[in-house]
């Protein structure tokens, strides 16, 4: 971490909690983390962690039962204390989303074109024309050709991947320097999730784009990723840069989460899983 | 188990045989066709997984979802346990569907937001009027619990659960009927390896002990070894390649199999 | 779409027979002379026999069918009886004043039920949507009768707003139809606005907390357009659907309204007609009512359509 680098992201002491009729109850533990313009930081934990509670809180749409508190800095300004307009302003131009599931964040009955031209012509100034060729384009980056008309369809007239990438393109139309990329590519086979992430990465080097990349499999955080963030049950288990984590894993559910990944060509008859009692901190 | 039952013609679970699938695109006036599935021909055995890949768009859902007669193919038959379904009446075929099950893509699409847990995954039994409703509670509590869902969430409604969860709730739903073919589309895609680990088990005991038939779809090539006797690849709709599945991922034929092989990410 | 429209109007063909039919089963099976039944206990014996000739009830019962069948068809449903006037004629003519009745109530429910159901969605006063939803249930409980008379009482007798009762068409005087016109559509309205309104406020509600809009609002898009455009536009199809709905229940309404007001439209008219026993001009006025209520049904289900493509019409997905 050389000391001219620009801290983008920081977040301090960060919790978030439901609240419920019988009390609050917390779904995120004091996380701390932060990220420079042009790093990659992974995110990885156990379904349920709270990985996409946080990066909600970042995004600042939690939903109403959720309040966070702690510190969000982006570029030195608390997200958690910015009015609506402040957020408004930085949301969808200079702050990307990419949602875990794009079937029900896509909307059932305007066609993938509306849904994709609206923020280039409010953030960018484009006029219709362009944000549609842009979009055609971007379409065309995430491995959609124009030729399949995706722009007029509908949500649920495209595949499971294709949904997924058409979130993926319209996250970057507006040139953001921080994408929150929440399991962008579940749906996708290794040949395409290796193109969408090597088109991040150049967006990357280009534009100094800073990643959040939120992903459940190791071998791509390890692979896309400066530092990663191992999450449990709504606590940090460990932090550092990939390799080093990747290479010695402080965390025993590090280390088991390495060891229970399915490989090719080397076939238990039953997976091995890990007893996350023995490392959570939620005491039962 | 891996198993290749010899003369087992009559054995045959699902059977669909050149089928087609046409989709028109576009809105209500303007139009223009889109063949997801193109004369595929497959069949599953009794006690037998068959791993289904293929590049995204490629008609591995649509094929699936006409698999268990949710939607008409434009030619071509399928059936299942002998029984041609698009030849069932309405009626017939929603009873029928108890035999057959899918675990869908966009789980929580599939979702009632003004049911809880525990109603979730009770509905399917309900909707078949199968079992009595205090057997319905029990199965689905344990149902819950065997895809680690806690028991103080069976009050919570879907939207306040994470995508991995939701994932978890429509396998359970899945699982409710006990049926005879499941069509499994991604359904770990949102879990973690330790998750995925257990609920990749308990798919593999439940379709041993109960000698189910599966279709199972997944992106993951190592998750698809590990689950699947046969493996199909499907290619623009067209089906490349079907055989056992260490002979697919030992010596692939097509040049397509081979690349998703190679791009596999690993540690 | 031209080639599901007609398959739909085919296969609502028994919609529109089967009332007729049982219609013509019906008038046969009524024990003694129909004709004796349709004249009254005054009539002579010459006058019976002379409707019985002209309603062919001398000729065996098939034949009788089979003419009748042929006139259906050819849409000829003869003469009144007593208003000795050709049917089709006296049938238009009230169906023209329903339906402006029924449009006009349509506005005013289509005017006021989405947007009040949009406002106490989105109204942050838990006591202004409150007393919206209490509003609502009364007047969906309500008897459409009984605010008709409500209506009469206070805006006609005491208030002496409105005329009370009766009929001009727009062609001869358009201020008057509408003075006319105004309780009766204001009283059918607003009881169908109360049913738009209970749907309105629960798509808006529905559609606001889909994960579509929190997209939207993460794109940085701003609060009015997301509600006037994607939560609107979500919560349109439930509604569209009530729309077509309320038609059928604004047309029940109307002949109760129609005779209330003593408006010439063909709830009064059908009203007379059993009243009078005057069988041609009952199975003219069904006949007609059948066909309103199968081409509303297409409408709406094509306008469905149209603001929803996952709706497929002509597939059998
Ligand atoms: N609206 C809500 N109300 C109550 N609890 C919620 C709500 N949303 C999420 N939770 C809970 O908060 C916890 C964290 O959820 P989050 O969505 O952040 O998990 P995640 O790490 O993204 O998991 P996954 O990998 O499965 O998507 C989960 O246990 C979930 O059940
Ligand atoms: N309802 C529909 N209307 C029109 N086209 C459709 C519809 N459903 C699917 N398609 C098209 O059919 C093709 C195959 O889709 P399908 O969902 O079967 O792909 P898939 O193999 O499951 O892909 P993925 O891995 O991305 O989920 C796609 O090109 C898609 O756009
Ligand atoms: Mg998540
Ligand atoms: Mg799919």
């Amino acid at each position: 971490m050389s000391v001219g680098e620009k801290v983008l992201l920081e977040v301090c002491d960060l919790n978030i909690d439901i609240l419920k009729p019988e009390g609050p109850s917390r779904v995120v533990h004091s996380l701390n983390f932060s990220l420079k313009a042009g790093k990659t930081l992974g995110v990885v934990g156990e379904s349920g962690s709270g990985k996409s509670m946080t990066a909600t809180a970042i995004m600042g749409i939690l939903p109403d039962v959720a309040v966070a508190s702690g510190q969000i800095l982006y570029k030195g300004q608390d997200l958690l204390t910015a009015t609506h307009a402040e957020r408004r302003k930085l949301s969808g131009s200079e702050i990307g989303f990419i949602f875990q599931e794009p079937m029900s964040a896509l909307h059932p009955t305007m066609t993938i074109g509306e849904q994709m031209i609206r923020p280039m012509r409010m953030h960018l100034g484009f006029s219709k024309k362009q944000a549609r060729d842009r979009a055609s384009d971007l379409l065309d980056l995430v491995g959609i050709p124009p030729t399949r008309g995706v722009l007029g369809s509908y949500v649920h007239q495209l595949s499971g991947g294709m949904r997924q990438r058409v979130m993926i393109a319209m996250s970057i139309s507006c040139n953001p320097a921080l994408l929150l990329a929440d399991e962008p590519t579940t749906a996708l086979d290794a040949t395409i999730q290796k193109q969408i992430l090597d088109l991040l990465l150049k967006l990357r080097d280009d534009l100094d784009l800073a990643l959040v990349l939120i992903s459940h499999d190791l071998g791509l955080v390890s692979q896309y990723t400066d530092d990663v963030v191992v999450m449990l049950d709504g606590y940090e288990m460990e932090q550092g840069a990939t390799q080093e984590v990747i290479a010695n894993p402080k965390s025993g559910y590090t280390q088991g989460l390495l060891e229970a990944a399915p490989r090719l060509g080397h076939q238990p008859h039953r997976l091995p899983v890990i007893d996350k009692s023995i490392y959570s901190k939620v005491t039962l | 188990m891996k198993n290749d039952q010899l003369g087992a013609h009559n054995d045959l679970v699902l059977e669909l045989t050149n089928v087609s699938k046409e989709f028109t695109l576009g809105g209500v006036f303007k139009r223009s066709k889109h063949v997801a599935v193109d004369n595929a021909s497959l069949s599953v055995k009794r006690n037998q997984v068959v791993g289904l890949v293929g590049e995204s768009g490629s008609g591995k859902s649509t094929l699936g979802r006409i698999s268990i007669g949710l939607i008409r193919p434009t030619s071509g038959s399928v059936r299942v346990l002998g029984q041609d379904i698009f030849a069932l009446g309405k009626d017939e075929l929603r009873l029928y569907r108890r035999k057959m099950q899918m675990i869908f893509q966009d789980s929580s699409n599939s979702l009632n937001p003004r049911m809880s847990l525990q109603e979730l995954i009770e509905e399917p039994m309900r909707v078949q009027n199968l079992y009595s409703a205090g057997e319905r509670r029990m199965r689905a509590r344990a149902l819950a619990d065997e895809v680690q869902l806690a028991e103080g969430w069976l009050g919570r409604y879907a939207h306040e659960f994470s995508g991995g969860q939701r994932q978890r709730i429509s396998i359970a739903r899945g699982l409710a009927l006990e049926p005879e073919l499941i069509v499994a589309d991604e359904p770990v895609s949102a879990l973690d390896v330790s998750v995925q680990a257990r609920v990749l088990n308990l798919l593999k005991d439940i379709q041993e002990s109960r000698s189910l038939s599966m279709i199972f779809v997944s992106h993951d090539m190592a998750v698809v070894e590990f689950m699947s006797d046969q493996v199909a690849v499907l290619c623009d709709g067209k089906i490349m390649e079907n055989g056992p599945a260490e002979e697919v991922f030992a010596n692939p034929k097509s040049a397509y199999t081979r690349t998703l092989l190679d791009s596999s990410p690993s540690l | 779409m031209l080639n599901y429209i007609f398959k739909r109007l085919l296969a609502l063909l028994p919609t529109i027979a089967v009332p007729m039919v049982l219609l013509f089963v019906l008038l046969r099976l009524t024990p003694g002379d129909p004709a004796a039944v349709i004249l009254g206990e005054e009539a002579t014996a010459t006058d019976i026999e002379n409707l019985r000739e002209e309603m062919g009830l001398n000729q065996p019962i098939i034949l009788q069918f089979i003419v009748w069948l042929g006139r259906m068809v050819r849409f000829d449903f003869g003469e009144s009886i007593f208003l000795r006037a050709p049917v089709s004629e006296l049938v238009l003519a009230a169906a023209t004043v329903t339906a402006q009745l029924a449009v006009l109530a349509l506005i005013v429910a289509v005017l006021l039920g989405p947007l009040l159901g949009a406002i106490a969605a989105s109204t942050k006063s838990r006591i202004v949507d409150k007393a919206m939803v209490v509003g609502s249930a009364v007047g969906i409980a309500m008897p459409t009768f009984w605010l008709a008379i409500l209506m009469v009482l206070v805006f006609g007798v005491m208030l002496r707003w409105f005329p009370v009762a009766g009929y001009v068409a727009p062609t001869e005087n358009f201020g008057q139809f509408l003075s006319f016109m105004a309780m009766p559509a204001l009283a059918l309205g607003v009881l169908e606005a109360a049913t738009l309104f209970r749907y309105s406020r629960n798509g808006v509600l529905d559609a606001k907390f889909q994960p579509f809009v929190t997209t939207a609002r993460a794109q940085g898009i701003g609060e009015r357009t997301i509600t006037g455009k994607y939560v609107f536009r979500a919560a349109l199809v439930p509604v569209v659907t009530v729309v077509g709905l309320s038609m059928a229940s604004l047309l029940g309404g109307a002949v109760v309204t129609e005779n209330v007001f003593s408006l010439p439209g063909l709830g009064k008219l059908l009203l007379t007609a059993v009243d009078r026993r005057d069988y041609p001009l009952i199975e003219g006025c069904i006949f007609l009512i059948a066909i309103i209520f199968v081409v509303v049904n297409l409408l709406v289900d094509v306008v469905c359509a149209l603001i929803d493509p996952r709706i497929r019409l002509d597939s059998k997905d």
